[in-house]
């Protein structure tokens, strides 16, 4: 082996102790270009050696001498990854002669101490604990005898702002320790080039790839809808296998996944919202076989070693294939053996789905990872903790620190503008051509080393059983709630009375109209070019080139000859169809989650400001529900969707987006981050309706549009599919309500799109109120009928009960007493002049039918000012202006105030 | 009696003998307040200065009635206040006589005022109109008059078919049951108008201020004859209807 002879002999004798007989194929690729000093990129399966392949060559290189601080930093985006990391590093090092130790969130202060006295050689750690180290000023001189940081799972944080937030570190490290060399470990991606950049920046980077296609052998099987044969389906196979990890989608399905599974025995529930130790015994215990099945969420996914996994079973669409490769690729754990996965299905979609992303997965057409470019909350992050690292430290330090990395700036200017953001949350100070640290920043840092927005929960306090209810995530509460506002939780409908003392407080509410706000929260997407897949799937049948399993093709053909039958249309990737149902307009596109929610708000958009209501959204990868009132039929959405100008999508949701319940979310979010708000403020005092306007800074809204166009819509798709319609490739068509469209799985994201102008709100509101108003109808002509209703119920002409004529007057409910003085026999002046007035009031229902009786219903509007509102012929929202115009005039005289 | 309605205030004028523009919490020195529970923004007062003024310009009242809580901090003054407030009331002199009736945030008010601009907190008369800010009893000489008050900032929500369409600050305009008076009078009927806060940033539902009632005048509004008003006048039902909306939806 002449590879080896470069390696340092003491750690060729480690190696042969530790009973490597051979190296595998990644390790002989990877191990000569890192003893060559190259920055490197290694993307290979999980289990094929990569942490080895990486860290041999470091470690010969570490032999060569340590310093007095640290000497290799090795980063993983998790705690848990840590530890195994540990667990397997020791024996190398204490074989060496080298000393190895963990920092991160769970260390304790003893052993921070420690650290700081006596560095390990090797620190393994979180990027948020190395932006930690940058604070301290004895860990800080710790850094500058680095010469290898390792970046561990960097497919999984080069597309967040953990990512954005680390290189740029590794650029303020490079001012301690100088130029290092860097490593890279990812699971496949479809960009490798660009993730290497993202690691190093503009130095030459070489990429050593292993194909992870060939060893992979994957399942799609159906079971249909009912969970009980989906269990029994997957009790099948965990009895044949002598271990399985089962990955599930949610928490909330491990967990009655695993109630179900659990008497079976040698079965345990491993996902995020279990405490530390029963996850870690979990692990344990699977690894030592204990217990055979394991069912987990993508706590599982990175590389922890758990072991032989013999099959891994994926319970329902694992929604894009780099998720499946990952999940599948924990299976047959040893260097060269295949990975045998399922993919337990339940529905069409669902099955579709699975077997795109299968057929995908064999082809290794694995999604790319798209890093946050110029991401103004993380760089400003940066700004702040680079002035707290220096004290004070000149605008051109910092620009040069940022901009060697691949995703900062390139320009001053954008530099200079989240600076004075910064300077007005009081994160910094200038002077001149320097920033200088305040005594806000520290603590602002302390609580905002990490990038991840991190969500409160709040009690729901249920104020007449005087207990709590539930909790309520912080986004739902700033987006969505208000006192007075109706919202659903545990099935049931509250009405939110206080939001105070950290808690919200509630009494149960009765019915109420319209779709009502409940968040989600963030699911994983389902990618654009796998749902148009799904498609053309739907459109050609071609499901035997994706299964040979009978059971699933004849399911999927059997459900698509049922919707046929029933006079359904089936909408794939050249067919858009329109569904009218009781619960709105379903839109069927298949078009993927982000491109959706483009599409969707753009039309929801229209249609709030055209007919000036709130729009519901709700939508998944194959279908959008417009939750409207009755009067915006299918051909409106229809009519709103063909007018769409391609070019016009963006600038509409840039304008619209600010109104939306998304917009304030990530706004608040991201100020966060900008510092312009506390981690733990206090939304009480400030009514939070205000909140948004109070953020507009153009630096907080420009991230916040980066970020929700490149993370949450899909713009670019949205006009592709609009001029596949111009251009007649894509068809739109209305169709009566199918099984696809009505399909019951609106749960993955909602929203209201509220009408663009208060002037709407207010129309909107009279007409309801109006609607509701009680009215007494008397027939003038036989004198002898009277009946109380409200306006809503009134029909367009109303005729007497009695005598079937037309001659209706409309008076207030509480009138009943001036039509009995009206039909006296011998009457007064006083009441010949009333006869007269329901007269003339009877007149103008005789000739303008409902609408008069409306008019009639409005606040203080008597014959006379209604006569006058009818003489201007206008009518829909032209209608209501006039009547809110009567009203105001009302309002200001002195009768309203008596 | 001519009433006028602003929206820039908000802001209602009452023309009876006199000219009178009344504006209720402004609420400067919030934003440094505001730091200390988490939001760290800029001060806007001195746009708050300019749009009051702008306001006196556009009303053109022969008086201009602050209805308590000019300032925020309780107790104390911070440095924003000092500053500000100075500003606030040298802007106004050159421009209105104006009076304050001051309220639960108003503690060294004194400190910016001239005697004879400060009015009694529990209550008077200016021109037939019953003036205070609204934490306290009010004083036995308005009973039977229209009251003006603030300190509740009241907000409504105007909802459609679909959802919660607009949040906007509101007049709450209804009689007040005697009992609220020490000693009742047989007199006419006492009337209230609530008005909202003039300060951008604050405002209370006002299905929370009825739902449990923090001060006398909103524990003795009479609900059923309350009317809610717009900020420019618009009618927008009546108390009732917003406090039980449930009850007046269908399905």
């Amino acid at each position: 082996m002449t590879k080896q002879q470069q390696l340092d002999s003491r750690i060729i004798d480690v190696i042969r102790d530790r009973g490597f007989s051979e190296l595998s194929l990644v390790q002989e690729q990877a191990i000569p270009k890192i003893l060559n000093g190259d920055h490197l990129l290694l993307i290979a399966p999980t289990g094929t050696g990569k942490t080895e392949s990486a860290m041999i060559p470091v470690l010969s290189g570490m032999l060569k001498g340590t310093g007095s601080g640290f000497t290799t930093l090795y980063i993983t985006p998790l705690r848990a990854l840590n530890r195994d990391i540990l667990r397997r590093m020791e024996w190398w090092c204490q074989n060496l002669g080298l000393t190895s130790g963990v920092r991160h969130g769970d260390t304790s202060q003893a052993e921070r101490r420690k650290q700081v006295l006596h560095p390990p050689d090797l620190l393994i750690t979180t990027p948020e604990t190395v932006q930690a180290l940058f604070m301290g000023k004895r860990l800080r001189e710790h850094l500058r005898g680095i010469r290898y940081v390792i970046v561990d799972e960097i497919h999984d944080l080069a597309g967040t702002k953990r990512g954005t937030q680390l290189v740029i570190a590794l650029e303020r490290l490079c001012r301690y320790a100088g130029e290092f060399q860097r490593i890279g470990l990812s699971a496949t991606v479809g960009n490798p080039k660009e993730v290497s950049e993202f690691l190093t920046g503009e130095r030459p980077c070489s990429i050593v790839e292993v194909p992870v296609a060939k060893t992979l052998d994957i399942h799609v099987e159906i079971t249909g809808e009912r969970f009980e044969s989906q269990v029994s389906a997957i009790r099948k196979h965990i009895k044949k296998d002598n271990s399985t990890l089962i990955f599930v989608n949610t928490r909330s399905t491990a967990e009655s996944l695993g109630h179900a599974l659990i008497k079976d025995g040698n079965v345990d529930v491993h996902h995020g919202s279990l405490s530390r130790d029963i996850r870690i015994e979990a692990e344990d215990r699977f690894k030592q076989g204990d217990i055979k099945t394991l069912i987990c969420t993508s706590s599982m996914e990175l590389g922890i070693d758990i072991g032989h996994v013999e099959h891994v079973i994926q319970f329902g669409s694992p929604r894009e294939v780099s998720r499946l490769v990952q999940r599948v690729g924990r299976a047959g754990h040893q260097i060269g053996k295949v990975s045998i996965g399922t993919i337990i299905t339940s529905g069409f979609d669902d099955l579709c789905e699975s077997l795109v992303i299968a057929g995908r997965a064999r082809q290794g057409a694995v999604e790319n990872v798209i890093p946050s470019y110029q991401a103004g909350d993380v760089i400003g992050n940066q700004i702040a903790a680079i002035a707290v690292e220096y004290g004070e430290i000149s605008i051109d330090d910092i620009f040069s620190i940022i901009s060697h990395s691949s995703i900062g700036i390139k320009e001053q200017d954008t530099l200079e503008r989240i600076i004075s953001q910064l300077t007005e949350h009081y994160l910094i100070r200038r002077d001149g051509n320097k920033i200088i640290t305040t005594s806000r920043a520290r603590r602002y840092l302390s609580g905002n080393l990490s990038m991840i927005p991190d969500e409160r929960k709040f009690p729901v306090y249920d104020i007449v059983t005087r207990r709590t209810v539930g909790t309520l995530d912080e986004s739902f509460i700033i987006t969505s709630l208000h006192t007075g506002a109706v919202f659903i939780a545990r099935g049931q409908l509250w009405r939110v009375l206080d939001l105070e003392e950290g808690k919200v407080t509630v009494e149960p509410a009765r019915n109420t109209e319209g779709e009502l706000p409940s968040w989600e929260g963030e699911q994983i997407p389902v990618p654009f070019e796998i749902a148009q897949e799904v498609g053309r799937l739907r459109r050609t049948r071609t499901f035997k080139d994706y299964t040979t399993d009978k059971a699933a093709i004849a399911f999927a053909n059997g459900f698509l000859d049922l919707v046929c039958k029933n006079h359904g249309i089936i909408p794939t990737d050249h067919l858009i169809t329109l569904e009218p149902s009781d619960e709105g307009v379903v839109l069927n596109n298949c078009a993927g989650h982000q491109t959706n929610e483009a599409l969707g708000r753009v039309i929801s958009i229209l249609l709030s400001a055209r007919f000036g209501t709130t729009i519901g959204l709700e939508l998944d990868a194959y279908r959008i529900l417009f939750r409207v009132p009755r009067e915006i039929s299918v051909r409106d959405v229809r009519e709103t969707l063909l007018g769409l100008q391609p070019e016009h999508i963006r600038g509409i949701l840039e304008l619209a987006l600010k109104r939306t319940s998304l917009f304030r979310w990530k706004l608040v979010q991201i100020a966060k981050k900008f510092g312009a708000i506390d981690p733990d403020a206090d939304y009480e005092r400030l009514s939070l309706h205000r909140l948004s306007d109070l953020l507009a800074h153009p630096q907080i809204q420009e991230e916040t549009y980066r970020e929700l166009f490149s993370r949450y819509m899909d713009v670019s798709h949205a006009i592709e599919i609009i001029r596949a319609i111009k251009n007649d490739e894509t068809e739109v068509t209305i169709a009566p309500v199918s099984m696809i469209g009505a399909a019951a799985l609106f749960s993955s994201s909602r929203d209201q799109i509220p009408p663009p102008t208060a002037d709407q709100a207010v129309i909107s509101a009279l007409k309801h109120r109006l609607d509701k108003q009680e009215v007494l109808l008397v027939c003038m002509n036989c004198r002898k009928w009277k009946t109380k209703t409200v306006v809503s119920r009134v029909p367009d002409q109303p005729v007497c009960g009695n005598c079937g004529a037309r001659l209706i007057a409309a008076l207030k409910p509480y009138e009943t007493e001036l039509y009995s003085a009206a039909n006296k026999k011998t009457k007064n002046p006083e009441e010949k002049a009333l006869e007269q007035k329901l007269f003339r009031n009877a007149n103008m229902v005789l000739s303008s039918g409902k609408k008069a009786i409306l008019i009639l219903s409005a606040k203080g509007v008597g014959p006379e000012t209604a006569s006058r509102i009818l003489a201007t012929y206008t009518d829909g929202d032209a209608l209501m202006r006039e009547i809110l115009k009567a009203e105001r005039n009302f309002v200001k005289t002195h009768r309203f105030w008596q | 009696m001519n009433i006028d309605f602003f929206p820039s205030g908000p802001a209602v004028q009452i023309e009876e003998e006199k000219r009178i523009l009344f504006i209720a919490d402004i609420h400067m020195g919030i934003e440094y307040e505001l730091q200390k529970h988490g939001f760290f923004i800029r001060t806007r007062g001195q746009d708050r200065i300019t749009r009051i003024c702008d306001l006196v310009k556009e009303a053109d009242p022969d008086i201009l009635v602050i209805l308590g809580d000019v300032k925020h901090r309780i107790p104390g003054t911070s440095y924003q206040e000092f500053y500000e407030l100075g500003n606030l009331f040298s802007a106004l002199r050159k421009i209105i006589p104006f009076y304050v009736t001051p309220g639960n945030h108003d503690p060294g008010i004194e400190e910016f005022l001239k005697p004879e601009e400060m009015r009694k907190k529990e209550g008077s008369i200016i021109d037939q109109v019953g003036i205070l800010h609204g934490h306290t009893i009010p004083d036995e000489e308005l009973q039977g008059k229209l009251i003006l008050c603030g300190h509740h900032h009241p907000t409504v929500t105007l909802r459609d078919q679909v959802g919660v369409a607009l949040r906007s600050p509101c007049f709450i305009l209804g009689e007040v049951d005697s009992h609220i008076f020490p000693e009742e009078m047989d007199s006419e009927t006492t009337t209230l108008l609530m008005i909202p806060s003039c300060n951008e940033m604050t405002g209370y539902g006002i299905e929370k201020t009825f739902h449990s009632p923090f001060s006398p005048l909103s524990r003795s509004l009479i609900i059923e004859t309350a009317e809610v008003l717009l900020p420019d006048g618009t009618y927008a039902g009546s108390l009732h209807s917003h406090l039980h909306y449930d009850e007046t939806a269908t399905t």
